[in-house]
């Protein structure tokens, strides 16, 4: 059993955490860096006491748990992992097993945090909800595992689900500008999900936090700039997705201005849930122009992200600092009122110098 | 034709290919070595997917200086290839067809010919391996290229299709002018096309047989 484990340590559990490596630090840094330890101790004594706030717990957890269920699925469909399939030669009750660490394994964001609600639940006695947590977390993982046995015992694809969206899809031409946006909605579900939900909550929180005091512009723009650092992800996907599946198109001759365009029009739809979500809920001082401009600064964010990607020998750390210090030099920029369409501007320069420099140079060591 | 200049190729600061210099004349070309020699690495360096240390001119066109012009004459049919499998053949070949800009009906010609039009439109994932390569083989034929690289042609497909594929180099060396960069590791038959130099591809570098 323990060579089972270790296969499926290493093909599924870190390939998981690496390609998530961006999500989880947004999870992290949105549930640790807005709220403090007290705050969660509050958020979860309340969670005790009261069953629709523990049921929004088990929604988010059980949402996690979807996702980490369609990455594995995805990664036994591929062609590289079919030699995993031989799984099936291993004992039922080892099999079984070894899937339930699997899924533990992978859904280790939210069962550390429900260690920590079990630990407040023995404080306060609240033994019925512990009795909940623990019951959830095993439904998970065991909801999990028998999905990934029911998977195993059919090694072709299309015996377990047809795929009447893709058919549909079929019938007719996909322009270029949609490969990665039908690349996210079919390889990439939920992750497309959650940072949409992200950012579309963060721009609703933000507009109606707006009229509650003397806010001006700038609180907008920040909003603009955790939706660009919530788009970080898909740069990253954008860019293995090229190298991986569509590495041709550099044999095509795409002027820039070609090239640009297309990366331009996929974020732009991408940014179209953002762009209604803004429209709708924009605070009545705020004028529609700003709007634009204020799209036009996230969409620069992103732009000028995705063409970082191309700069070789860049490990992942030294990314996230950058990463990290870029977001602080815009937040003090928005502070000093800078705007938001002069910054647009320059980053869309910078995004195209970054891409006229480094496109065709870019190495893609996985 | 086709200049290599202090061509150098590392991944991962090991060295793949080191070419001083290499004229390849107008014709069709083998190109052969084992498995893991560096064919495709110098066809894929030519084609202008991968970045390398060197200069590569086809007909004094610069593959980095000038990116489009070179890109409409040098054309690259990978050996593997590997495609987003919920796209349609028929989406990839069209956005390929439009920007190689292929003559009108060109594209319907190819794919009839090579039986791609049969299958087309269905997703790419519900692809064998030698459907796969057909789609691949044909959009190296789109446009008005100077010369194309068959990376591996001849695995995976059908016999039908080896055929089809000798009868279109054939057709488009004498026809229209086109050179070929073939690589292989089996033979391919001399009496079909007309080989007119060997490269071998051996110890990190390229010699003429």
């Amino acid at each position: 059993m323990k060579s089972l484990i270790r296969i499926l340590n290493l093909t599924i559990i870190k390939e998981y955490y690496r390609q998530n490596a961006v999500f989880i630090f947004a999870v992290m840094m949105f549930a640790f860096g807005f709220l403090r330890a007290v705050e969660h101790i509050t958020i979860i004594k309340h969670a005790l006491k009261y069953p629709s706030i523990l049921g929004f717990f088990f929604l988010a957890w059980a949402l996690h748990g979807l996702k980490v269920t369609l990455f594995t699925l995805r990664l036994l469909e591929s062609k590289q992992n079919e030699f995993l399939y031989h799984a099936r030669l291993f004992p039922p009750l080892k099999r079984f097993c070894a899937f339930c660490l699997l899924q533990l394994s992978l859904i280790q964001l939210t069962f550390l945090y429900s260690l920590a609600m079990i630990k407040f639940g023995i404080e306060e006695g609240k033994l019925l909800e512990i009795g909940y947590i623990i019951g959830f977390n095993v439904v998970l993982i065991v909801v999990g595992a028998l999905i990934y046995e029911y998977r195993i015992q059919r090694p072709n694809a299309e015996q377990v689900r047809s795929k009447p969206i893709q058919k549909l899809f079929a019938q007719f031409r996909t322009p270029p500008y949609l490969f990665f946006v039908r690349y996210l909605f079919s390889k990439q579900p939920v992750l497309l999900l959650l940072t949409k939900l992200f950012c579309c909550l963060i721009l609703l929180g933000i507009c109606n936090l707006y009229p509650t005091d003397d806010y001006d512009e700038r609180l907008l723009a920040l909003g603009g700039l955790f939706v660009a650092a919530g788009h970080t992800v898909f740069c990253q996907q954008y860019f293995i997705f090229e190298n991986k599946f569509m590495l041709i198109t550099k044999n095509l001759p795409l002027s820039d201005s070609q090239r640009l365009v297309h990366y331009l029009l996929a974020y732009f739809l991408l940014l179209l849930p953002e762009i209604i979500v803004l429209a709708r809920n924009l605070p009545d001082t705020v004028s529609y122009l700003f709007i634009v401009f204020l799209m036009l600064f996230v969409l620069s964010m992103i732009f000028l992200n995705h063409h970082v990607q191309y700069i070789n020998n860049i490990s992942h750390d030294a990314f996230m600092q950058r990463l990290f210090f870029t977001g602080i030099l815009f937040l003090v920029l928005i502070m000093f009122k800078i705007p938001v369409i002069l910054m647009a501007l320059i980053n869309f320069s910078i995004a195209a110098f970054v891409f006229k420099k480094h496109y065709f140079l870019s190495d893609f060591n996985p | 034709m086709l200049n290599i200049q202090n061509f150098l190729k590392t991944y991962n600061n090991h060295k793949i290919l080191e070419i001083e210099n290499l004229q390849i004349p107008e014709g069709i070309h083998w190109f052969k070595g084992i498995n893991g020699s560096g064919k495709s690495t110098l066809f894929r360096s030519i084609a202008g997917i991968i970045p390398f240390k060197g200069n590569i001119l086809f007909n004094n066109t610069d593959c980095r200086k000038e990116v489009v012009a070179y890109r409409l004459l040098v054309n690259l049919s990978e050996a593997e290839p590997l495609y987003p499998d919920y796209l349609s053949g028929y989406d990839l070949l069209s956005f390929m067809a439009e920007a190689k800009k292929a003559r009108d009906g060109q594209l319907k010609k190819l794919a009839d010919s090579l039986g791609v039009s049969q299958y087309w439109k269905s997703p790419i994932g519900t692809y064998s391996s030698g459907m796969q390569k057909k789609i691949s083989l044909l959009s190296a034929f789109l446009g008005s290229p100077k010369l194309i690289m068959l990376d591996e042609p001849l695995i995976t497909i059908d016999d039908r299709s080896v055929q089809i594929v000798y009868e279109l180099v054939k057709d488009y060396y004498e026809k229209q002018g086109v050179s070929f960069l073939l690589s292989s590791h089996q033979d391919f038959r001399f009496e079909r096309l007309a080989i007119k130099n060997i490269y071998l591809v051996q110890n990190q570098t390229v010699t003429q047989q």
